[in-house]
């Protein structure tokens, strides 16, 4: 009789986690309540060290000092919009196959950091965990978030606030067309 | 040879250890899942204050962070207003001497 009980407890507990894995299944498919009232609002950063080509790359974002145009997200973990803007290039969003884009994540210490890249699904993306900002804020003078930094020939071309990823792309894709038009 | 009658009134009282110890260990193997699952993952970034996503509750000035001799201070913007200093803060988690992160610090603009 006990030995049933504890079977029926057992497969009654099951039950109960397996009802909060489809329940976090079916969260993490469903649209961002925040996407319909995020801002797609894209500022200049007009303190960034436009022009400079870092004399030294570190491992993870080696391939933005080639000549091709390439975009890297500076996140923080002590930031709440860069979940958010994490969360925007989750595998499956429009935004998860931009190829030109590398990561870069500010951190206190790498642990906190390498653990952000793995929440967010990060990986996919050529990145780096940036212990105290110190690489990106002694290059570019960059010591905030989220922000976007766009290279062409390993040169910082433009830096952006922004809080959208597609509003991002759309202004990145703009300044480069009106660029190629002069 | 002798035959040995156990009493029923014994049976029933191993019977009781053994259905104590099977639901005990049940009872047990349910709560270090739970610990596994649930308690293995670092609480980090737990407090949110302005735009800034803190590992502490903030219990200092952001003066009296960046006053240790090691601290990691970032400037957040937040997404509504992005780029406008009304509405950025700066965040500060503070070490202490043993390298140890133990306490957090924000400031929101003005």
């Amino acid at each position: 009789m006990f030995v049933l009980f504890g079977f029926i407890l057992l497969v009654l507990a099951g039950a109960v986690v397996l009802l909060f894995a489809m329940l976090g299944e079916l969260a993490s498919r469903v649209p961002d309540r925040g996407a319909s009232s995020r801002t797609r609002t894209v500022i200049p950063l007009e303190t960034a060290r436009l022009g400079r080509a870092p004399g030294q790359w570190p491992e993870g974002l080696a391939g933005c000092a080639d000549g091709k145009p390439s975009v890297i997200l500076v996140l923080s973990t002590a930031c709440t919009a860069c979940a958010d803007v994490a969360s925007q290039l989750s595998e499956g969003s429009p935004d998860a196959s931009w190829e030109q884009l590398a990561v870069l994540v500010s951190c206190p210490d790498p642990d906190a950091g390498q653990e952000f890249i793995a929440r967010h699904g990060l990986r996919r993306f050529p990145h780096h965990v940036d212990e105290g900002g110190e690489w990106v804020s002694e290059q570019f003078a960059v010591r905030q978030s989220p922000v976007a930094l766009v290279f062409h020939d390993g040169r910082l071309r433009s830096a952006f606030q922004f809080a959208d990823v597609a509003a991002l792309r759309s202004t990145i894709s703009d300044v480069a067309h009106q660029k190629e038009a002069v | 040879m002798t035959t040995h009658n156990e009493p029923a009134e014994s049976r029933n009282g191993r019977a009781s250890v053994r259905r104590r110890r099977f639901l005990g260990g049940l009872g047990a193997s349910g709560l270090a899942t739970a610990a596994a699952v649930f308690g293995g993952a670092r609480a980090a970034n737990a407090y949110t204050a302005g735009c800034c996503a803190l590992a502490y509750s903030p219990t200092m000035s952001v003066s009296q962070c960046v006053s240790n001799a090691r601290y990691y201070m970032w400037t957040c913007s937040n997404p509504q207003y992005p780029g406008d200093r009304l509405h950025a803060c700066d965040c500060c988690e503070a070490e202490n001497s043993s390298g140890q992160y133990y306490a957090s610090a924000f400031r929101c603009y003005p």
